[in-house]
């Protein structure tokens, strides 16, 4: 899944996101395949169209993590990968 | 409502504004702009708009009083307050090279119009791809935040923007809608808005949904990562909602040179409360950012990661990390 293709050089837009977890990424985990997300082409995303891209698949199951990769992502997004990521195993008081 | 303008009001001095402010139990609203010249934070615009958005939404009628020509009422024509107010002025306006200095004005009531709003401001900063990002990312979740929480879908959210000589980038952005206590207390139990404010900086909460930490479409990230950026480059950060203003103030610097630390709750933070003597329909924020010799966006995602996990309990279950190919 090429992500730039949906969003642009910006990913921002949180309807994109979630246009890409429900109609990609969920049906692809329900089949029990692995998913790449290729961000090339992404020069910079926010917390919030990261969040609905990925927290929700994090939170259900975090073993889904391991059916996908991130591809051709720069520091900033990485650094959000990672943040969304480790929240979504957060337990909040 | 009467509204009137002081010499000056920006995020450190908004007060000012909102002492001019009188609410005198009349459904209309009168704009009267001060007779000398003035200088205003783009906050103070959009608040203006959406407070007259508002009052023709509850059948009011908006006027203006004692408009005189000077450069400070065309620069209001300039950055579309009467267009947007629905007033007409007369006032001869004196077209300028908007580049690099500000953006009028606009009206926006979606995702597709808030990226457009985005993506045409950002290139007119001449800045540099990396001083770009904290200003586009600043730009789109300030905004977003106001829309997606404002349940005024018409009227949508009212954002300007300019940039000073010295090059910093003061943002205002306003809604007419249900306020944040309203919108928080779909899920969580806020009884005013101050509780409310406090809440809605919290990570983790949103109205969307009663859980903490969001839901799948909603993270309750996007004011907090705002606050932490405003913190990092020791800019103020003003909310106003309901009969409350909220003002993040500047971060004193040290003679290390340290980084300012972020605090997970506005409680910990160096804030100033003002309750107001009018009610504001809606929500308004305004932030200024540096867009020369700004902290670089990576340094700061790294700092935020470090405070996101202050008040969440750690489980003690093993995590799962996300793999980079």
């Amino acid at each position: 899944m090429k992500i730039a293709e949906h969003t642009g050089a910006f990913a921002g837009d949180k309807d994109a996101a979630a246009s890409i977890r429900d109609e990609y990424i969920k049906p692809t985990l329900e089949n029990g395949k692995d998913i790449l997300l290729d961000f090339e082409g992404v020069d910079l995303a926010t917390q919030s169209f990261i969040h609905a891209l990925i927290a929700a698949v994090v939170r259900e199951k975090s073993e889904n993590l391991d059916h996908i990769s991130f591809k051709n992502c720069n520091e900033n997004v990485q650094s959000l990968i990672e943040i969304v990521v480790e929240y979504a195993q957060d337990e909040f008081e | 409502m009467r509204i009137g303008l002081p010499d000056r009001a920006y995020l450190a001095d908004i007060e000012r504004f909102l002492s001019m402010v009188e609410e005198d139990g009349s459904p209309d609203l009168t704009f009267a702009p001060k007779q000398g010249l003035f200088s205003l934070h783009p906050l103070v615009l959009s608040m203006i708009v959406s407070m007259a958005d508002h009052c023709r939404f509850k059948g009011g009628s908006v006027k203006l009083d004692g408009l005189v020509l000077n450069s400070s009422t065309r620069y209001l024509e300039r950055m579309g307050l009467f267009k947007l107010m629905e007033q007409e002025t007369g006032l001869p306006v004196v077209e300028h090279d908007p580049a690099g200095r500000f953006i009028p004005l606009t009206r926006i009531t979606n995702n597709q119009e808030l990226t457009k709003f985005v993506t045409d401001f950002v290139p007119l900063l001449h800045a540099t791809p990396t001083e770009a990002d904290s200003v586009k990312y600043v730009l789109y979740e300030l905004i977003r935040n106001v829309l997606e929480h404002a349940g005024a879908v018409d009227r949508g959210a009212i954002a300007a923007a300019q940039v000073t000589s010295t090059g910093r980038l003061l943002i205002g952005v306003a809604d007419s809608g249900i306020g944040v206590c309203k919108s928080l207390s779909r899920s969580h139990p806020v009884t005013d808005h101050k509780s409310a404010i406090e809440l809605a900086f919290q990570p983790g909460v949103t109205g969307t949904t009663a859980r903490f930490g969001g839901n799948e479409t909603n993270g309750g990230a996007g004011l907090f990562f705002m606050k932490a950026m405003s913190t990092l480059a020791r800019h103020h950060m003003v909310m106003v909602t309901g009969d409350q203003m909220m003002k993040l103030l500047t971060q004193p610097k040290h003679k290390n040179g340290s980084t300012p630390a972020i605090k997970s709750k506005l409680e910990d933070d160096r804030v100033r409360w003002r309750e107001m003597p009018f009610m504001y329909s809606g929500t308004a924020v305004g932030v200024d950012i540096t867009v020369k010799e700004t902290l670089a966006f990576s340094d700061l995602l790294k700092e935020i990661r470090e405070v996101y996990h202050v008040n969440v309990r750690k489980s003690t279950r093993q995590r799962n990390k996300a793999r980079f190919v």
